[in-house]
């Protein structure tokens, strides 16, 4: 709980430092500050989700409960870091694209990985043996890792009016230090986040299990 | 030279539904928490 509090306390001040401190762009107005937030929200999303895998896979290999209790915080917490990131990024495509959503790659691809995740929770409802509900998610877990790669290689892989990343490609940042430096703090903020709350939902799903054992 | 255009609103209904998001989820595991801690009836 801690490091949520404190996390959501630097994400105040990412804010602040975003709409205060930082210049606004020209042709897209203060629209352009959403992407201070979106990016990071995505950021997040695409980490918990890729974790899910690698714990996934970590439980198919070692049988050990706590790396499926840990799978399905990460993906809880995954989704609500996706939300967050499709309900803001509408908001910045309708002013500067003209629509709110469009069905192109990097879009639909990543609509694709949220609904995969749904299905992965609806998955975990569904099955009430604890064994057979761990190896059977820990398939799907898997499976949502090959397409996190993709979602963010789509950019370069179709033709997208999607921008391009700013730090995960080879060549520099392709922003002034004064928007970069609010968008490296932005992610250092949803990465906290997220270590805080896949902690509180970690320790939930330890909790359930000691009660149901 | 173009004028910048006034999207003011779009960012501050973002920044909002990201808070509402977040904040709540924090909120929501919170509340489970203490659920989860609490004795339940016949322990």
């Amino acid at each position: 709980m801690v490091i949520t509090v404190i996390a959501l306390a630097v994400l105040a001040s990412v804010y602040g430092m975003a709409i205060f401190a930082t210049p606004t762009e020209r042709s897209q107005g203060l629209a352009q500050k959403i992407l201070y937030i979106h990016p990071s929200a995505a950021w997040a999303s695409l980490m918990s989700f890729g974790i899910v895998g690698i714990t996934s896979l970590g439980y198919l290999l070692l049988k050990d409960r706590r790396l499926d209790t840990f799978s399905e915080a990460s993906a809880e917490v995954g989704l609500a870091f996706g939300v967050a990131m499709l309900t803001t990024g509408p908001m910045w495509g309708r002013p500067v694209w003209g629509a709110w959503w469009q069905w192109e790659p990097r879009l639909t691809l990543t609509l694709l990985l949220v609904l995969l995740f749904v299905g992965y929770r609806a998955l975990r409802t569904a099955i009430d043996d604890p064994e057979e509900r761990a190896r059977f998610s820990a398939v799907v877990g898997i499976m949502a890792l090959v397409l996190v790669p993709f979602v963010h290689l789509s950019v370069y892989m179709f033709r997208t009016i999607h921008p391009q990343p700013v730090f995960l490609k080879p060549s520099a940042p392709s922003m002034p230090w004064e928007m970069t430096r609010t968008l490296l703090f932005s992610m250092a903020a949803y990465t906290l986040l997220y270590v805080g709350f896949v902690t509180m939902r970690y320790g939930i799903g330890k909790r359930r299990e000691a009660q149901s054992a | 030279m173009n004028e910048t255009p006034d999207t003011s609103a779009y960012m501050v209904a973002a920044y909002l539904a990201n808070a509402v998001i977040l904040i709540g989820y924090a909120l929501s595991l919170w509340r489970r928490s203490v659920r989860e801690r609490s004795p339940r009836q016949g322990d």
